[in-house]
């Protein structure tokens, strides 16, 4: 199968004082049409960064973006604007990725005055109140602007602004995370309907392991800009094979207090403009030996889909200490 | 077992039938509608609920932070000392001295331009606890109580140069120090990164058990508080709507607020074939509330009486629980 989206090798680096900041440090993945990939990751792993390149909203300095065989670098302005209509973002904070002072209709509708601007009035209004409906609102709520509607309905709206144009890839940007456990289990499950529905990828980013569970068939951890691991979700879940992809699970809060006793891993200190040579993770990591400090493990695939940077995942040293 | 050792003793804080309410547009909003609670030392609550509960209000009233613009009525009392109506400069005393608060975002709750050990020590000396080398060195030692790293470099920082986990840790310190009878915290770990959460969670047990402080924990994830809390309150629109031991409370729900709140909650096994159990509807916003219980607009069991009469809490199996028609043990997920 083609891949629909693509990075290979890419490298994002940020500069300000003089000094610069890799925020995705050789970064590679496909995304076959039609599929499920969770990103997960902490603060400063890249992974929004990750989401804006994938959308072409920021500049490669090595390595390659490409979208449905094309290298989004290499394109002029008419051609990138005609493939961003096969993509589309939700994020975190629906509230602010609206315009103020556009009603709920008019923002919704806006991907379609931009992709498909022979499209009548009335004809777009209909595609905006049938989307409204399909994704759980009243389509009265057009009229309404963004400061009027609550968390849940206003990341149902930016759902149905993301998919009016029928993209082929829409990114989701710790897309739940801000919602109340009640909403955020409605809007999961609104995201699981339309992928079913319309075939769409889904670039899943969340911090939180189990809701990434739930939408992605297969994930991929970063770790200050690096993957660290990929695998089936079934794998990563059951037998992980990186000690970060194991502190991660292990850290996941738990209604059972026993079972939640992760290990005690020393807090993030170092700053995160400091390049190491060897491993990112070698200073909380508790299998670390000398060589980690030296040698930058390279990525290997240790199963069918799996790939894990880990000088001693051969030890199992993740899997087992479960 | 509980009520025995606890009727014999005073709770430290001693809440009750208080109300928070704000101007509304066309009717007042009751942030917080009747609440009625009490914290005994070395005991800890946690306070749970989703956005409009007004469980993070609950917790600006007792250390006297509501904002100006609110109507409270009602009590709070501190070992006895009524502090609903209490005199600015004595709350100011009680800050800090009697109430340690931690916040959930740290980098907004520190002063940017004082260094952390200047923060540490004036709490001291603010509440004439320590003055000059001897707050110094308290403020050293608490740092390493909180497994800060580095210590001593710390104290000449400035709270831009620590990471997030690292600046709570700060405001860890600095609510504790001066040994403060109850700590309140609010949505401690929200702002946090996962693996750093655990951390800061582990430390605050470990720092309210040695020191027989009592804690009021507010979150919206009933996670944190289970491994922390040895008592359960649920909030809804702003009352409380069950409460009681945490083991029973999370393995036997009998309000049907507090099962939905679990059954939505996705974990590492929820299972991938069927979808979630979402709970329908939105938590209520600053419009007005219905009438009856909160939670009826969303709850799949109200009868017509909720819609009507707001449900007393009432003592139930081990806890207290606010419905007309809550779980019977059977139904318990």
């Amino acid at each position: 199968m083609t891949a629909l989206a693509a990075l290979e090798q890419l490298v994002v680096e940020f500069r300000g004082g003089g000094r610069v900041l890799r925020a995705l440090d050789e970064v590679s993945l496909v995304i076959a049409p039609g599929e499920s990939l969770g990103v997960v990751g902490e603060s400063g792993s890249g992974k929004s960064t990750l989401a804006r390149a994938l959308l072409g909203l920021v500049a490669a300095d090595r390595g390659r973006v490409l979208f449905g065989g094309a290298d989004l670098a290499t394109l002029g302005g008419a051609e990138l604007r005609r493939l961003r209509r096969r993509m589309a973002i939700i994020f975190q904070n629906p509230a602010a990725s609206f315009d103020p002072r556009q009603t709920i209709g008019d923002s919704v509708g806006e991907p379609l005055a931009v992709h498909e601007p022979a499209l009548a009035r009335a004809a777009r209004r209909a595609r905006v109140a049938a989307l409204l409906e399909r994704t759980g609102l009243d389509p009265a709520l057009a009229a309404r602007r963004p400061h009027e509607l609550s968390g849940g309905p206003c990341q149902r709206a930016a759902i149905a602004r993301a998919m009016i144009a029928s993209p082929q890839l829409v990114v989701c940007d710790e897309a739940v995370s801000a919602l109340d456990v009640s909403v955020q289990a409605q809007i999961v499950n609104l995201l699981l309907e339309l992928r079913r529905e319309n075939g769409v990828a889904l670039l899943f980013i969340s911090h939180n392991l189990a809701v990434v569970r739930r939408l992605a068939s297969r994930v991929l951890v970063l770790y200050r800009g690096r993957v660290v691991e990929v695998a089936p979700r079934e794998a990563l879940y059951a037998a992980p094979r990186h000690p970060y992809t194991r502190l991660l699970l292990d850290s996941v809060p738990s209604l059972v207090p026993a079972a939640s006793q992760a290990p005690r891993v020393p807090p993030e200190t170092a700053s995160p403009f400091a390049r190491d040579r060897g491993c990112a993770f070698v200073a909380r990591c508790p299998f670390a030996i000398r060589r980690c400090a030296e040698v930058a493990p390279p990525l290997e695939t240790v199963a069918p889909g799996q790939a894990v940077a880990c000088l001693r995942w051969r030890e199992g040293v993740a899997t087992r200490c479960a | 077992m509980r009520s025995i050792r606890m009727s014999s003793e005073a709770p430290l804080l001693a809440i009750e039938a208080l109300a928070i309410e704000f101007a509304g547009a066309a009717a007042p909003l009751r942030a917080v509608d009747g609440v009625s609670l009490a914290l005994w030392p070395g005991r800890s609550l946690g306070l749970v609920g989703e956005s409009g509960a007004g469980k993070s209000q609950l917790a600006l009233a007792v250390p006297g932070l509501t904002p100006r613009q609110a109507r409270l009525t009602g009590s709070i009392r501190l070992a006895g000392e009524e502090l609903v109506g209490a005199a600015p400069a004595r709350l100011r005393r009680l800050r800090g001295a009697r109430i340690g608060t931690v916040f959930q975002d740290p980098s907004t709750a520190l002063a940017p331009h004082l260094t952390i050990g200047t923060q540490l020590t004036e709490v001291l000396a603010a509440h004439a606890q320590a003055h000059g080398a001897a707050a110094r060195r308290a403020a050293l030692a608490m740092l390493e109580r909180v497994r800060l790293p580095d210590a001593v470099t710390r104290l000449g920082q400035y709270p831009h140069e620590l990471s997030g986990g690292l600046r709570q840790r700060v405001m860890l310190a600095i609510a504790l120090i001066a040994r403060p009878a109850l700590v309140i915290a609010d949505e401690p770990t929200t702002a946090l990164d996962v693996t750093v959460e655990a951390g800061i969670l582990e430390l605050l047990a470990e720092l309210v058990r040695g020191e027989g402080t009592a804690l009021l924990l507010v979150s919206h994830d009933l996670a944190v508080v289970a491994g922390l809390c040895d008592e359960i309150a649920v909030m809804y629109a702003g009352r409380i709507v069950e409460s009681g031991p945490a083991r029973a409370v999370l393995t036997a729900p009998a309000h049907p607020y507090t099962a939905g709140l679990l059954a939505a909650r996705l974990t590492l096994d929820s299972p991938l074939d069927v979808p979630v159990a979402a709970i329908p509807g939105n938590p209520p916003g600053a419009g007005p509330r219905p009438a009856g219980c909160g939670f009826a607009p969303r709850c799949a069991r109200a009868l017509e009486r909720c819609r009507q009469e707001v449900p007393l809490l009432l003592a139930r199996d081990h806890g207290q629980v606010a419905c007309y028609a809550p779980l019977a043990p059977a139904e318990r997920p």
